[in-house]
């Protein structure tokens, strides 16, 4: 867990330091689903880390993925996550009523 | 305005609206880069366990938050709902919204390998103070938000 405390209403440093976590995460999004299909054949049913356009991590449930994400010092919060299902899935979500 | 984009879950799955944006949970001092669904069904926001997991939160921290009970297809779930800080990245620059989010309360290692697959969601608590724009042929998605003091825009000319 990495406790940051920000103030992204604010502090320009804050808010400019966000605009960067994002833009470096649209830019891992892109490289993974750019390279879905070929991790999907070579990592098929784990899950994948990516982090500044590098696979840093993969493993067969989130929990070990992120572990061995952690153990090179990736900051999990900022890297794009996915799993690589070898098969379709089809998701109907929950109606929220709270 | 907010752009959205469509992506799948799976190689054969049909295109979902999604929209990135980095949630900040000022009670624990926690924030992360997430693949939003834009989920019109949902009432409220919610982090769902992969992102819960990524982020690290420990839902015992959330000291103030309040229990939401759910409920829909599939079953129930137990969720904590907590002030959060939406920020969504556009041309003009950093777009903020204050609100709530929902932080499901199931606790890694999860029994169900189905529910770590569940993204996070976009729900109406936010949306309904959108114009929300969707062609999915198009692959286009847009999310303009309306004039409500729960926004800060980024400062213009």
């Amino acid at each position: 867990m990495l406790r940051e405390p920000l103030d992204p209403i604010n502090s320009p440093e804050d808010r400019a330091k966000i605009e960067g976590y994002l833009r470096q995460f649209e830019k891992d999004s892109t490289f993974l689903n750019d390279h879905r299909r070929e991790w999907t054949k070579e990592y098929p049913d784990q899950w994948v880390i990516v982090f500044n356009e590098e696979l840093v991590a993969n493993g067969p449930t989130i929990e070990s993925a992120l572990h061995a994400a952690e153990e090179k010092n990736v900051p999990t919060h900022l890297a794009a996550l996915e799993y690589l299902s070898s098969k379709p899935i089809s998701l109907i979500l929950p109606v929220m009523t709270s | 305005m907010i752009q959205g984009y469509y992506a799948v879950l799976s190689e054969e799955g049909p295109p979902a609206p999604y929209v990135r944006a980095f949630v900040y949970l000022p009670e624990v001092d926690l924030g992360k880069t997430i693949h939003f669904l834009v989920d019109t069904g949902a009432d409220s926001n919610c982090l769902h366990p992969r992102d819960v997991a990524a982020m690290g939160i420990d839902p015992n921290d959330l000291h103030s938050a309040q229990p939401i009970e759910t409920a829909g297809i599939g079953g129930a779930l137990d969720y904590q709902r907590t002030e959060c800080v939406l920020l969504f990245d556009t041309t003009e620059g950093l777009v903020a919204w204050s609100g709530e989010i929902d932080i499901c309360e199931l606790q890694a290692p999860s029994p169900d390998h189905y529910l770590q697959l569940l993204p996070s969601l976009i729900g109406r608590n936010f949306l309904n103070l959108c114009h929300l724009s969707a062609n999915a042929s198009a692959n286009s998605l847009t999310i303009d938000p309306i004039p409500h003091p729960s926004f800060t825009l980024p400062n213009r000319p």
